[in-house]
């Protein structure tokens, strides 16, 4: 967590606008697949580009086959979502979501483009909703699939990149009775951070 | 007319708080807690008209606050404040006497409907 | 509909639906796309207009996308279509229907209705198909030509090894020509002894002496090539000097019965060694001794070379870098300057069918780049033809 961030005030509610905002994506999605889903709060954590692909690679090693979605957000808060699930976990979901058994690969594409667009506009559009700004979301797109071994998920290389610090929102996608797992990672550059950061300080002196 | 808030988080008080209806923003006695336990002891003194209760907690959570609220008071308004609504906690939490059951954050027209339906005689 | 100008202008189409999916505006567009007008205020729906429309789905994007206030998508990739257009193209299309990319939006929180943007994607995606089109070709295409590679190189080695087999055959016999000879005069001596009953106890033992020592030497040729060959699979340090040495006295029967002379000249600071697979060296020096053979029994054949005058020598040095270096020489008359880049590639041979399958020197190359990470060229001196082979040193 960049910790030296954020103001204890500033911590607090951004705990408690994520926990809205969760809240909200778990139940829209739980409404969806008529299952009961859980997010639990995130994690938050900065780190360096080049360590990202090895928080990547260690973090999904036991993962074969998986779907990586990505999602771009623009605005003051920009980044990207991506949401990562495994295949077999993209079939049930996908099951649950369409109420048949008789699924075709694109269904299940179709599926995971879905539900990785209402955690993003839940999730990240409903934060940025309570601080009282607006946020606009491209569609998702499905990155790849991936294999054990290889990079999970390819780094923008760009020379004379202009910003040093990754901010990374993590949390999981589980369900009560479905064994259905997704990684969802909310990335987003410093200075949105520091945006965020001025937001929630705005948001607390209305209080 | 005095209302009771309790929520671990300092900012879920504060937007609770900010959504009050007009007149009673100014006129209604708010005091707030940051866990059940806290909540508990003060409601024995103090016998709020309504309680916003929240569920996860440290120390004492919404759960167990409800079910020492029926051996202290079993006329007692609650209602439960979440940003997580399941069926089976509804469930729970009404057997345990709570009357509504609310999604955060509290629009002041809800806020409003709750306090007609349920505290009246303040306003 | 205050803009309707202004969306009957867009070049994409426009619907403004309700959460019942009745519709309440159609924009220009979709009329010329689809051929069909809709009326705002009869409250057609859209599943009825298009029973294709898959009800569920659309209905809670459409309950997502104001329930979130952010857009829900439909994915022409996956999805392909909200409802069917027909493709009318005169040219070929790989689609019947429109491809479509949908945005599904608020548009009035408070009556319930959304704006439905739709993008015809299909050029993007005929596009598309035809890059993976062509992707699996070219993948075909590589697959195709590794598999040929593999093929190749299975019976390039196939024929190395019989290469080094016969190799081995004829350096036997001609080992063996000389015992076989003698023990062939020994029996001519044996029956003309016997007619003369010159056959006593001391003629016998002479002769069985005589018989022991030509079966022991063509019995010793059999163990020398058998260790020679043998599949020393491990790493050694060896002495280059020695192992030329030990070459000369395999092919030495060979080379003195098409009278050619051998000499090798050492000019070693100190006592070299290499590290590596031994008797791979020594199967090159075999190959390239070979071929000097070769070529000087042509030369002399062909009168260029005097009977008896044909030389192969071998001089060992240390090279500049600290390498050995290995020259291998003849004074055949040299390779024709026009073959000097081809002589190392695989068939490449000069010689008739049954003399030459030009792969020893490919060989000798990919042992010499392979095992010992060093290098083999070839020129031409002012009598012959020059091999250099270059070894580095390396450690264990
Ligand atoms: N010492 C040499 N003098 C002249 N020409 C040579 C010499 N060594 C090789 N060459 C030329 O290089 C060609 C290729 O040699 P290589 O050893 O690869 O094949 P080959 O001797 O023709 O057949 P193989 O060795 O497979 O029986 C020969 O055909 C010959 O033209
Ligand atoms: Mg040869």
């Amino acid at each position: 967590m960049p910790a030296e961030l954020l103001s204890a005030d500033e911590k607090d509610a951004l705990q408690e606008l994520m926990n809205i905002s969760f809240g909200v994506a778990s139940s829209i999605i739980s409404d969806s697949l008529n299952s009961f889903s859980t997010m639990p709060l995130p994690k938050i954590d900065a780190m360096d580009l080049p360590q990202l692909e090895a928080y990547f690679d260690e973090k999904f090693r036991g993962i074969t086959q998986c779907y990586i979605v990505t999602q771009l957000f623009r605005n003051r808060f920009d980044g990207e979502s991506v949401f990562i699930i495994d295949d077999d976990s993209a079939m049930r979901l996908s099951s649950l979501l369409l109420e048949s058994d008789e699924l075709g690969k694109e269904d299940v594409q179709a599926s995971v483009l879905e539900i990785t667009n209402i955690i993003s506009s839940a999730c990240i559009g409903k934060l940025v909703e309570l601080l009282d700004a607006q946020i606009f979301f491209n569609p998702p797109v499905i990155e790849s699939t991936c294999h054990i071994g290889e990079s999970v998920l390819r780094l923008s290389k760009r020379e004379g990149m202009e910003f040093t610090k990754v901010i990374i929102i993590e949390t999981k996608l589980e369900f009560e009775t479905e064994q259905i797992t997704g990684y969802l990672l909310f990335l987003t550059k410093e200075s949105s951070f520091v945006w965020l950061k001025e937001a929630l300080g705005r948001f607390l002196d209305d209080l | 007319m005095k209302i009771m808030i309790i929520d671990d988080s300092k900012t879920a008080r504060l937007m609770l708080k900010k959504a009050l209806p007009e007149p009673l923003a100014d006129t209604a006695e708010v005091v707030m807690f940051e866990n059940g336990q806290e909540g508990l002891d003060a409601y024995r003194e103090s016998r709020p008209d309504i309680v916003f209760l929240d569920l996860t907690m440290p120390v004492m959570d919404g759960y167990a606050f409800l079910e020492n609220m029926q051996t202290i008071d079993k006329t007692a308004v609650v209602i439960v404040v979440s940003a997580d609504i399941q069926q089976s906690a509804k469930e729970r939490v009404h057997a345990l006497g709570a009357k509504a059951m609310v999604r955060k954050p509290v629009n002041p027209a809800t806020l409003k409907a709750l306090l007609d339906d349920f505290a009246p005689r303040g306003h | 509909m205050q803009n309707r100008i202004f969306l009957n202008s867009l070049n994409h189409g426009v619907i403004i639906l309700d959460t019942d999916l009745r519709v309440r505006f159609w924009n220009a567009w979709l009329c010329a796309y689809t051929g069909v007008e809709v009326d705002p205020d009869a409250g057609s729906r859209l599943d009825v207009l298009f029973p294709e429309v898959d009800v569920r789905t659309l209905k809670r994007k459409i309950k997502n996308a104001l329930t979130l206030k952010t857009p829900s998508f439909i994915d022409a990739s996956v999805s392909h279509y909200l409802f069917k257009i027909p493709v009318d193209k005169i040219t070929y299309s790989s689609f019947e229907y429109m491809q479509q990319n949908v945005t599904i939006a608020p548009y009035d929180l408070e009556a319930g209705l959304v704006s439905l943007m739709i993008y015809d994607q299909t050029p993007l995606l005929e596009m598309k198909q035809r890059l993976m089109g062509f992707n699996r070709e070219l993948e075909q295409r590589v697959k195709a030509a590794v598999e040929e590679n593999r093929r190749k190189d299975m019976l390039l080695q196939q024929q190395s090894k019989q290469a080094a087999m016969g190799e081995m055959i004829s350096a036997i016999a001609h080992q063996w020509r000389q015992p076989l000879n003698s023990i062939y005069a020994i029996a001519q001596d044996f029956e003309d002894a016997f007619e003369h009953g010159e056959i006593d106890k001391e003629y016998v033992s002479e002769i069985s002496q005589e018989m022991s020592n030509q079966i022991d030497y063509m019995s010793q040729t059999i163990e020398d090539f058998r260790n020679f060959f043998k599949h020393n699979r491990s790493k050694v340090y060896f002495s280059p000097v020695e192992t030329v040495k030990q070459v000369f006295v395999l092919l030495s029967s060979q080379l003195k019965g098409s009278t050619i002379g051998y000499a090798l000249t050492n000019d070693l600071p100190k006592e070299g060694k290499l590290f590596g697979y031994e008797n791979d060296l020594k199967q090159v020096l075999i190959i390239l001794i070979n071929n000097a053979r070769d070529a000087i029994v042509a030369a002399t054949q062909k009168g260029v070379l005097s009977h008896g005058g044909g030389n192969v020598s071998i001089h060992i040095k240390d090279g500049e870098n600290g390498e050995t270096v290995i020259l291998v020489m003849d004074n055949a008359g040299g390779i024709d300057p026009k073959n000097l880049e081809k002589i190392f590639e695989p068939y490449f041979t000069t010689k008739p069918d049954d003399k030459g399958t030009g792969i020893g020197l490919f060989i000798a190359r990919r042992i010499i780049e392979g095992q010992f990470d060093g290098t083999i060229t070839a020129e031409n001196t002012a009598d012959g033809a020059m091999f250099i082979l270059r070894l580095p040193h390396r450690e264990a």
